[in-house]
This record gives structure tokens, C-alpha cells and sequence, in this order.
């Protein structure tokens, strides 16, 4: 019992790796720019699919990845500058903007239905034999994609902390016009956390696919809500709670999947977002970032 | 082709009906629910149920009750469903959450639902669902094919027409206008003596409610509900509807909805089937409608037949109250 548990604690690992990336950017755009994306589960799967298309000419981990981050920052630029920013100029509330979010994503999922078809694809990488560690059975794919998480978290870090952009994201993410008095070019920042948080989307989508092998267009929407698990648990807005949020419900769904069947593990991380939402809706580490109560 | 035109208008009819229920928690009282299609499912289910006989099926699947009752039962055991549900689900809802949180809570609700109702193999037979609903009404009148269209037709037109006008009056009471005031400035409202929790859910309530009753009769009209059939996503469509058609406008929705929900899938239905791309129209229909809301919210947010302000009998009442509110 105790073996089969500390094995889905390595599965959880995994999950919480994959989890913590699309996780930190999704959190990294809302932060900073305070619109709930409900695109965001399909800008992974974007990224998923540009790597799929871009096997058959290359079949290079390296530049299929690169082909995700590209396709996801793309998109998420095009999504704000030509949909989202338009209706703000015009004054529409942000509960429209989300309505806006939600038909972009309609409309990306139906795109790469029509053009990759409903049924399942997968990458044409060799079967990574899993090995163990200790107690843990991994493959050298979970390694690698945990590793990766590691290393671009850390990277998100040092940008936020020791960059000029970091420190200018921080000003906007607290405060747009007190930014903008002192001087921040607040929409040129704006601009660049869609190109970076859609990048990293587009990358944890490629990740994502490759873990779970087989996917199709609705990817991304599926894991949308995880991800909304992980932000609101490690609390809104923050990039270190959003850590600890991805690990808490990646480590949940793997471990809760022993008793409970395994197709409710993304029910399991459901439940905790709306238990949470009702009864701690600030999370684990609340952020300065907005009152909930007042997010009208 | 008549048959035809008349299962256009029955369709109509229900999809109508549906959205004028969504239209009371959004149009009226604005709150952006996303919970909407599971209470619409939770209505065609429970309803179906009701009328079905005993399951006698194999052991390892099944659906509950089996109460073998007449149409008119399980509507209102389905409309009661509903409004208990949407108490539930909207007392913890619109108590703790506001906005875009509220959206993300019903929509994860909305997925939860699915994925218990899709995967319990005992609640409603899983991804089997629950099929053969004998046509309301046929054991008593035995009219036989072409005249029972006719009937269900008219019960299904006269059944929206009862529920407009009765939603009308609402939309016409001081409940009604309660939560217009709620929605254009709840703390107004509030500080005017108005609870606003309490009128929300009880919008929220009505909506569910209509949602009970529209699902159990969309259930009726397929005689088959199942996983397949609904998907959370399709609340987005009735918005879709509500948006083109005219937020809070009876008429601007009926509209929206013979637009969005019967006219597009129809045309798109009879598109040459290209092979080896199945996928393809039904998508394309999506992307046309996800675009066609996004370009009447931006350059017609109103909709196409706009909300009417009435003069209210008591504007004089208002004017002195807003008076007072300027010292």
C-alpha cells in the first residue's frame, strides 16, 4: 500500500510540474493584467498542436518546443491586442472581457478542430522506458519535463526579481495608473507578459501532450480548470502560491486516484476549486492583488 | 416540407424557452452563471426518469426511480428539481462569490456535473443515458403520427408562449425591477432597503426552474438524453443567444435564439459532407457563432432588439430619491 502511494506521489510530481508551468503562466498573465483567461487551456493546445504539425518536417523535441512557445505567445499577443484591448478602450466591464476570453476559446477549439480533426493524435517520439528511483517509477519524458518546469520557474523568478521588465510587471500587476505615473511604459509591459505567459502556455502544452500521450482539440479547455484548482488554491495572483497550489492538487489527483476511480481525478481538483472559492476564496497566500468580494 | 418547418418551430420553441430561463440570471439579475446547461440536463435526466418505467436492464448499469408517471408530472417533478438544485447551488454561490469568480465556480460545477452524471453507471445509466421517453400525452389520445406532430407542436408553442408571458409579468413586477436596480448598482439597490442576495437567488431560482421544465421537455422531443447530447459549453451558446438577441428583451431573445440556436445549425447541417473532414462544418458553425457574438458585443452591445426602459409609475418617486441622494 505504502509503495503504491509513494509511486503516485512520483506521478504526482510529474503532474504538478506540467501543473506548476501552464499554472505560473496563466497566473503571470492575470496578475498583471487582472483578466481571468479562459483562453488560456487553449493557447496550450495550440502549442500542443504546432509542435504535433511541425513533427512531420522535423521530428526535434528541441524546435518542436520552440514551435509551441512561438504559436502560444503569438496567439495570446493576438488575443489581447486584437480582442481583448479593443473592448477596453471601449469600456466594457470585466466580466465581458471574460465572455470575450470564452468565445476566443470556442473559436480556437474549433479551429483546430476543423483542422486537425476530432479524433486523437500523438507525437511520434520513441516509448521512454520507465526506470526506478527509489520509490519512485518515472520515464526519462517525466524527468525532462520536470527538470524543464524547474529550470523555467526559476527563470520566471529571476525575471520578476532582478529584471528591469520583473520589477515594471510587479509595479503594473500592483497598481496600473501609479505605474503609469512613474513612468512605465504600462502597455508596452502589458504586451510583453501576453507574449511571455502565452509562450510558456504554448510550452506546457507540448508538455502536457506529451504526458498524456494521446490528445485532441478540447485539450487545453479540460486542464483550463486545474489549472483555475491550483491558482485559487495557492491564492490569486501569486506566482509563489500558485507553486504550492500546483503541487497541492497535482500530488491530490494522483494520490486521490488510488481510492477513488481514476476518472475522477479531474473532479477531485473541481471540487477543491469550488469548495475553495466558497469558504477561502483568498487561498493559501492571499495577495494584495484584488478583494474577491469587489471583482465585479 | 411543412413537417419539417414545423419541427423547426418545435425546436424553436424549446431552445426559446431555455434561454429565456438563462435570460432571468443574466439579463435580469447580471450575474454570469455558467451552471445553466447542468441544471437543463439535471431537468431532461430527472424528468425522464420519472416517466420511464423500472429499469430492466443488465445489473451493473441502470437508472434510478423508474416511476412510470405521465409527462405532466415529470415536468413539474423536473421544474422542482430545478428550482432546488439552483436553491442550493446559488444560495452558496451568489452568497460567496461575485463576477468572474462566480463564473469560474458554476463552470467547474457545470463540469463536476457532467462528469458524475457521464460516469456513474447506476444514476443514469453513464454514457448510455436515458432513451426511449414515450411522446407525452399519445397513450391517452392514440392520434397517430401526423396528428400527434400537429399536437406536440402546439403544446410545445404554448407551452414557451406561458412561460414568456408569465416571465413577462415578472420582468414587469416590482421584483422585476428590484433587479434591474440590482444589476445597474447593487450597492444602490442595497442602500435603498433592497436585499440583494436574496432577490438574486430568487432569480436564480426561476431560471432554474425554467431550466428544469425546458430540459425535461427537450428530453421528451430527443426521447434520448446522454452524455453526448449536452456538454457544459453549450451554456456559452444560449449567451450566444441572449447577446445577439437583446439582454433582458423577451422578444430580442426569442430572436437571438431562433438565430444562434436553430438557423445556424441548420444551415450549416445541409453543407455538402466533405470526406474524411466530419468535423468540419460542425466547427465551422461554432467559430461563426463564437464570431457573430463577439462582433454584436462590440459594435451592437445592446442587441439587435434592445431593452426597453419603461417609464416606471414610480420615476417621479425615483427622481426625489435621486435628489436626495445628490445632498
Amino acid at each position: 500500500m505504502i509503495n503504491t502511494i509513494l509511486e503516485s506521489v512520483g506521478f504526482g510530481m510529474v503532474t504538478a510540474s506540467i501543473l506548476a508551468l501552464a499554472t505560473v503562466a496563466v497566473g503571470l498573465q492575470f496578475s498583471v493584467t487582472n483578466i481571468p483567461n479562459f483562453a488560456a487551456g487553449d493557447i496550450m493546445t495550440a502549442g500542443a498542436f504546432a509542435a504535433y504539425a511541425v513533427g512531420f518536417v522535423i521530428n526535434n523535441a528541441v524546435i518542436q518546443a520552440l514551435a509551441a512557445i512561438v504559436v502560444g505567445a503569438i496567439i495570446a499577443y493576438l488575443l489581447n491586442k486584437g480582442l481583448l484591448q479593443p473592448f477596453k478602450r471601449a469600456g466594457a466591464r470585466n466580466i465581458m472581457l471574460v465572455i470575450i476570453t470564452l468565445s476566443a476559446s470556442l473559436i480556437l477549439q474549433n479551429i483546430m478542430l476543423a483542422i486537425f480533426g476530432g479524433s486523437e493524435v500523438f507525437y511520434k517520439f520513441p516509448n521512454s522506458a520507465p526506470h526506478h528511483f527509489g520509490p519512485f517509477l518515472l520515464t526519462t519524458n517525466s524527468l525532462l519535463i520536470m527538470g524543464t518546469a524547474v529550470v523555467a520557474i526559476v527563470g520566471v523568478h529571476s525575471i520578476l526579481h532582478y529584471t528591469r521588465l520583473g520589477k515594471a510587471q510587479r509595479a503594473v500587476s500592483d497598481d496600473v495608473d501609479l505605474a503609469r505615473v512613474t513612468g512605465i511604459d504600462s502597455n508596452r509591459i502589458i504586451d510583453l507578459t501576453w507574449l511571455w505567459s502565452g509562450g510558456m502556455a504554448g510550452f506546457a502544452g507540448f508538455v502536457l501532450a506529451l504526458e498524456v500521450g494521446a490528445f485532441t482539440n478540447t485539450l487545453g479547455f479540460t486542464y483550463l480548470f486545474i489549472i483555475f484548482a491550483a491558482s485559487v488554491v495557492g491564492g490569486i495572483g501569486n506566482i509563489y502560491g500558485a507553486l504550492l497550489g500546483s503541487l497541492l492538487i497535482g500530488l491530490g489527483m494522483e494520490v486521490s486516484a488510488i481510492w477513488v476511480s481514476g476518472d475522477y481525478k479531474q473532479t477531485f481538483a473541481l471540487v477543491v476549486l469550488i469548495v475553495t472559492l466558497l469558504f477561502r476564496p483568498s487561498g493559501i497566500f492571499p495577495s494584495r492583488i484584488r478583494n474577491v468580494v469587489q471583482a465585479v | 416540407m411543412s413537417t419539417y418547418l414545423e419541427s423547426l418551430i418545435v425546436l424553436a420553441a424549446i431552445l426559446s424557452l431555455l434561454t429565456l430561463g438563462l435570460n432571468v440570471r443574466w439579463g435580469w439579475a447580471g450575474e454570469f452563471d455558467l451552471a445553466y446547461y447542468a441544471t437543463v440536463a439535471m431537468g431532461a435526466y430527472f424528468g425522464s426518469v420519472v416517466i420511464l418505467p423500472k429499469y430492466s436492464g443488465p445489473a451493473h448499469l441502470g437508472y434510478i426511480l423508474g416511476l412510470n408517471q405521465p409527462f405532466l408530472v415529470a415536468m413539474v417533478a423536473a421544474g422542482i428539481l430545478g428550482g432546488v438544485a439552483s436553491l442550493i447551488i446559488g444560495f452558496f454561490a451568489l452568497r460567496n462569490l461575485r463576477g468572474d469568480y462566480l463564473s469560474i465556480a458554476t463552470v467547474a460545477f457545470a463540469i463536476v456535473s457532467w462528469q458524475v452524471l457521464a460516469q456513474d453507471p447506476n444514476l443514469f445509466d453513464g454514457f448510455n443515458g436515458v432513451y426511449g421517453m414515450p411522446q407525452p400525452f399519445e397513450s391517452v389520445l392514440k392520434l397517430g403520427p401526423d396528428a400527434y406532430a400537429l399536437f406536440f407542436f402546439v403544446m410545445c408553442v404554448v407551452l414557451f408562449l406561458i412561460t414568456y408571458v408569465i416571465l413577462e409579468m415578472l420582468y414587469r413586477s416590482p421584483f422585476g425591477r428590484t433587479l434591474r436596480a440590482i444589476r445597474e448598482d447593487e450597492y444602490a439597490a442595497a442602500a435603498f432597503g433592497r436585499n440583494v442576495f436574496v432577490n438574486k437567488l430568487k432569480a436564480y431560482v426561476i431560471g432554474g426552474v425554467v431550466a428544469g421544465v425546458g430540459g425535461c421537455l427537450f428530453a421528451v422531443y430527443l426521447a434520448d438524453w446522454n452524455p453526448y447530447v449536452w456538454a457544459p459549453i453549450e451554456t456559452f451558446l444560449i449567451y450566444g443567444a441572449i447577446f445577439i438577441g437583446g439582454q433582458a428583451n423577451q422578444r430580442g431573445i426569442t430572436l437571438g435564439a431562433i438565430i444562434l440556436l436553430v438557423t445556424i445549425p441548420e444551415v450549416t447541417r445541409f453543407m455538402p459532407n466533405i470526406p474524411g473532414h466530419a468535423d468540419l462544418f460542425p466547427a465551422l458553425r461554432d467559430i461563426l457563432s463564437a464570431i457573430l457574438v463577439i462582433l454584436v458585443l462590440r459594435f451592437r452591445p445592446q442587441g439587435l432588439i434592445p431593452e426597453v426602459h419603461p417609464r416606471d409609475p414610480g420615476d417621479g418617486q425615483a427622481a426625489v430619491a435621486g435628489s436626495v441622494a445628490n445632498v
